[in-house]
């Protein structure tokens, strides 16, 4: 990475991508970069190490279950500090490759702490935190992982997660609308965060609500969306390039409860409530 | 004793047996229809038909033929005639072996389905390769698919809920990380301090850690029954597979099957690729456009071995290089990654895969002149089938992996070319030979010339002149091309077999009826040819007579000498044949009967000539001294011979020289002499008759002692008379004299200037007669041998009255 050229921003803002070399948050990476382009906005890699790992590995009666093979195996502070050490290179090494590639180079950034403590002292409202999909733990990779649906329940700042395979679209933007408030206000927000001459961005009001929507100053849509199926094909249908929603849209809430986003190959940005 | 009446010289119309043309009712072979090859092949012919039939195992043919009588032509046509009859023989072909890939399957189809069946599976691959992609690129695949996997994550996943559910619920933190879980005790919602746990009461720290170990537990055998979780998922994702992929091959797999309904084997090898398919899915999925293996395809397709598209008779093959891998066929190897490998594609057929169901021809000679092929044949004749076999392995050097190809049953006529010698030899020391090849096709060397089937001759000629693409023969042209047969065949009677110098010398004639813008082929072209031909081969002859004209080869062509005569000998020199006179002599002095074959002591005479020279030591016996003994010591020598000397038909000649010495009588040397004695005197016949003849001709001609010169050739011998012209004109000139002799006495009568004088009633010979002068020289060899002989009488007496028996 010395004779690539570090990442220079030209806007306000930052992109903070949770990067621990896992593939949800090496897709997350990839997505990350056009946004940055798009935004000008200045790119951090974060590497958070949670102290409730420290602990466990200090404690006396700990013992690691393998992944993979299920075994029970020590993991005392020294094996904890040696793995993670491991870790944090590995995930700089995959950061240095899936970077090189664009002749692009960041260091990785380590903090120590609670993931929602340590992002709440480092994101102000003007940042993004980008997160992937599941991280190693679990079978299901499309998921969003723990840290990603305590974040999406109450965004400080804007929330994008990524989409499993970490492929861009081309296409407008959805915003899904759920209520009629604030409709003109999201709108700008919208706009805002996919940049000056960004995408095209397109409403989607959520049909079989009497509410009256403020007339928008954008395409839109009136749709049913009541299962990941329908939020699916919607998506298919307007072949859109990702879903921007409101942190306190009641379909968002459901859907990453009942796991609709898991079979959408789409980044979501999540704005916070206001 | 023979007659001693002086023998009248042959009259020049016994000298060559003209065609007469006259009798030819045509003016060019134009107006004359073809006449087969193979007539007066009768023999022949009728063997051919009969091994063609048998079908018996065994009842294979080896057709017997001088070399130039065109016998694969003949035998091809005949064989082309009669597999026009038959039925076309099958197709065959390979086909990957899905139990036994080393032994690829043997099929056969009906005749042209061969073709059909390559092209349909072909068409199959292209389905497999465009079509079953397309199916597992379908929405519809790709949503079953992710419903299974989400399926097995899913349960996965819950049963992990489940456990850190569990977990929470006991204030215990279920903490993942890249290589696996750990369980922790957890108070306030956090991972407890480490030093606030071990402030817990021991009873505490026990229970935590019991439920701890036992969440351990229940996690492990989670993970543990990942794999059978996998391992269902795979099943089903392989149903789910097999059923999008017989949705996939259902059409054309269908297709096939109802084209193929009649054929058993097809349809058994259909199932057995749609199995390997479905068993193979994964490769035809075409993930990140990834091509289907060509290891895979292309065990789908079929080696169509032989293929009879368009043919309409049983095949009748000729191998023109009769090795192990032309006939029995070879499997090739292809260098594939660096290494050299051979699927059942690479199954190339032999000549006895392409005459299966029909006929094969195989020159001998050239069977034989290869390594292994005539064993190979063999191998492959008696066991009824080909299994094709490679080389190295059969010699042990095979270094990669080689296919047993099933072996494909054969039914084939073997027809062998051969010439008499290698026939003989391999009827001698070969016994598979005459097991295997039962039935003898003798093509005659010379065919029958009689004169009203001059007619047949012409059209003989006519059609070889067709088959030569010569212009058309006048009827005089036909009339000398026949007479020149008989000059080959060295018989009046006879016309040679040999097709192919008939067949040049039209050719040849042809080029010169060309160069004279002749529209025919006229007697002056061909007497060109002939001449032509005879001038290029003439060098060696024209040596030969240029030493005898300067005296380097003694020759006397006029006077007389005693002990001392012609013979005649035939010389050949690659393709030049061509006779001349040898200077004989004779010397003899008194003895216990014998005469020194001096040819024979210096290893130059052949057996024959020995035999010959014994015979006529007998037969001066016999002559002279029937009932005593002949107490003569003579030898015989060919002056100026170097070059080994055998046959008989000097045997005459040396007989006249021994009498001369003899009797002191000079021979007349303006005659040549040719012919075999027996005991009796008779004199037999001889070859090379009309060679020996023209040769002394020459040398007369040369010496200009033409006038009374001639030759004395055995009676027997006349009607193989086939002279040139310029010897007949001298003849009719009474410039040269041809004597047929059938006795000894009438070669004397005609050699010697004396009466031969006959034998009294008290068995002498008048003196001073020829026979009376031999006589009285042997007796007085007789006296002056006597004392020696008569002691060894007396001991032989004595040893015969001992032992009881009488010496003659």
């Amino acid at each position: 990475m010395t004779e690539a050229d570090p990442i220079d921003p030209t806007g306000s803002g930052r992109l903070w991508v949770l990067f621990d070399g896992s593939p949800g948050s090496q897709a997350a990476l990839l997505q990350a970069l056009p946004l940055m382009q798009a935004l000008g906005a200045e790119l951090r890699a974060l590497y958070i190490e949670d102290p409730a790992l420290a602990r466990c590995a200090s404690l006396s009666i700990n013992l690691e279950v393998g992944a993979v093979s299920g075994r029970l195996r020590a993991r005392g502070p020294s094996e904890h500090r040696h793995a993670q050490a491991v870790q944090r290179q590995r995930a700089q090494v995959v950061l240095d490759h899936l970077l090189g590639t664009r002749a692009l180079s960041l260091a990785l950034e380590s903090r120590p702490g609670p993931a929602l403590e340590v992002l709440a002292d480092l994101v102000d409202d003007q940042d993004w935190v980008v997160t992937g999909r599941s991280g190693y733990a679990g079978w299901q990779p499309t998921r969003p992982g723990s840290l990603t649906r305590s974040l999406a329940d109450a965004p400080r700042s804007t929330l994008m997660i990524g989409s499993p395979s970490g492929r861009s679209h081309p296409g407008p933007w959805l915003l899904l609308l759920d209520d009629p408030t604030s409709t003109q206000r999201r709108l700008s927000r919208a706009r805002d965060l996919l940049g000056p001459g960004g995408a095209e961005l397109r409403i989607v009001c959520q049909s079989g609500s009497a509410a009256d929507y403020a007339t928008p100053a954008a395409p839109w849509i009136r749709q049913r969306i009541a299962s990941g199926l329908a939020l699916q094909a919607l998506i298919q249908d307007q072949q859109a390039a990702g879903l921007i929603a409101s942190a306190d849209s009641a379909l968002i809430r459901t859907g990453l409860a009942a796991g609709w986003l898991d079979r959408i190959d789409r980044p979501l940005l999540v704005l916070p409530e206001y | 004793m023979g007659k001693t009446d002086t023998v009248r010289a042959l009259d020049v119309d016994a000298l060559y047996r003209r065609c007469p043309i006259e009798t030819l009712d045509f003016d060019s072979t134009d107006q004359l229809d073809p006449l087969p090859l193979t007539w007066g092949q009768d023999r022949a012919m009728r063997a051919l038909d009969f091994g063609s039939r048998m079908d018996n195992e065994g009842f294979n043919l080896f057709v017997q033929a001088s070399p130039g009588t065109r016998a694969l032509e003949q035998v091809r046509a005949f064989l082309d005639d009669r597999a026009a009859a038959e039925r076309v023989p099958d197709d065959w072909c390979y086909l990957y072996n899905f139990d036994d890939p080393e032994c690829p399957l043997a099929l056969s189809l009906p005749p042209g389905q061969g073709h059909r069946l390559r092209a349909d599976l072909q068409f199959l691959i292209d389905e497999l390769t465009s079509g079953v992609p397309g199916i597992f690129e379908s929405e519809e695949y790709q949503s079953k698919l992710n419903e299974l996997q989400e399926a097995f994550n899913a349960k996965q996943q819950k049963r992990l809920d489940a456990i850190a559910e569990e977990a929470k619920a006991q204030d215990i933190a279920l903490i993942s990380t890249p290589t696996g879980f750990n369980l922790a005790p957890m108070r306030d919602g956090e991972v407890i301090e480490p030093e606030a746990f071990e402030a817990l009461s021991e009873s505490e720290r026990e229970t935590i850690e019991e439920r701890i170990v036992e969440l351990q537990g229940k996690l492990q055998q989670v993970i543990q029954n990942v794999p059978n979780l996998r391992k269902a998922a795979q099943r089903k994702v392989r149903e789910l597979n097999e059923e999008m992929l017989e949705f996939a091959l259902g059409g054309p797999m269908n297709e096939l099957r109802e084209r193929w309904s009649a054929d058993a084997g097809v349809l058994s090898h259909l199932e057995r690729i749609q199995s390997d398919v479905i068993e193979n899915a994964q490769a035809f999925r075409n993930e990140q456009g990834a091509i289907v293996p060509v290891e895979l395809l292309g065990r789908y397709q079929a080696n169509v071995l032989v293929d009879r598209s368009g043919e309409t008779a049983a095949p009748v093959v000729y191998e023109d290089l009769p090795n192990h891998n032309h006939l029995v066929g070879v499997i090739e190897q292809q260098v594939r990654d660096g290494a050299m490998v051979t699927d059942y594609r690479l199954i190339r057929p032999g000549s006895l895969h392409r005459a299966n169901g029909g006929y094969l021809i195989v020159d001998a000679r050239r069977i034989l002149g290869h390594s292994l092929a005539w064993n190979s044949l063999k191998r492959v004749l008696a066991a009824g089938e080909i299994q094709i076999e490679s080389l190295e392995r059969s010699f042990g050097l095979a270094s990669t992996t080689m296919l047993t190809p099933q072996p494909i049953p054969l039914k084939v006529k073997v027809i062998l070319l051969t010439e008499r010698g290698i026939a003989d030899l391999l009827s001698r020391y070969d016994p598979d030979f005459a097991r295997l090849f039962k039935v003898e096709a003798d093509f005659a060397d010379q065919l029958v010339r009689v004169d009203d089937q001059h007619e047949q001759l012409a059209r003989l000629i006519a059609t070889l002149a067709r088959r030569a693409g010569t212009r058309a023969l006048t009827a005089a042209a036909v009339g000398r091309v026949i007479e020149h047969g008989s000059r080959l065949a060295g018989d009046q009677r006879k016309l040679t077999a040999q097709d192919q110098l008939l067949h040049d010398l039209l050719l040849e004639a042809d080029h010169y009826a060309a160069d004279a813008r002749s529209e025919w082929v006229d007697r002056e072209q061909i007497e060109q040819a002939i001449e032509a031909r005879r001038d290029r081969i003439a060098r060696s002859a024209e040596r030969a007579l240029e030493r005898i004209e300067r005296g380097i080869v003694l020759m006397q062509t006029e006077g007389t000498a005693i002990g001392q005569v012609n013979g005649l000998a035939v010389y050949r020199s690659g393709r030049a044949a061509f006779g001349l006179p040898s200077r004989i002599t004779a010397t003899t002095r008194p003895g216990r009967g014998q005469i020194i074959d001096i040819e024979r002591e210096a290893k130059l005479g052949g057996a024959i000539h020995t035999k010959g020279v014994m015979i006529l030591t007998r037969c001066i016996a016999q002559r002279y001294a029937a009932d005593g003994e002949l107490s003569l010591s003579a030898s015989l020598a060919f002056e100026q011979s170097y070059g080994g000397v055998d046959g008989d038909s000097a045997s005459v000649a040396e007989v006249c020289a021994l009498l001369s010495s003899l009797a002191r009588v000079g021979l007349r040397q303006n005659l040549a002499v040719t012919g075999s004695i027996n005991q009796h005197g008779q004199v037999q016949a001889v070859g090379g008759v009309n060679e020996k003849i023209e040769g002394f001709f020459r040398v007369c001609r040369g010496a200009q002692t033409l006038g009374q010169a001639g030759v004395l050739i055995p009676a027997s011998n006349v009607e193989h008379l086939m002279l040139d012209e310029e010897v007949r004109d001298a003849v009719a000139a009474g410039q040269f004299h041809i004597y047929p002799i059938t006795s000894l006495d009438e070669a004397l009568a005609l050699m010697v200037d004396l009466p031969l004088g006959k034998l009294d009633a008290s068995g002498n010979y008048p003196e001073g007669s020829f026979n009376g002068r031999v006589a009285d020289r042997l007796a007085g060899f007789t006296r002056v041998a006597r004392p020696e002989r008569d002691k060894a009488r007396a001991s032989a007496e004595e040893e015969s009255s001992a032992s009881g028996e009488s010496d003659d």
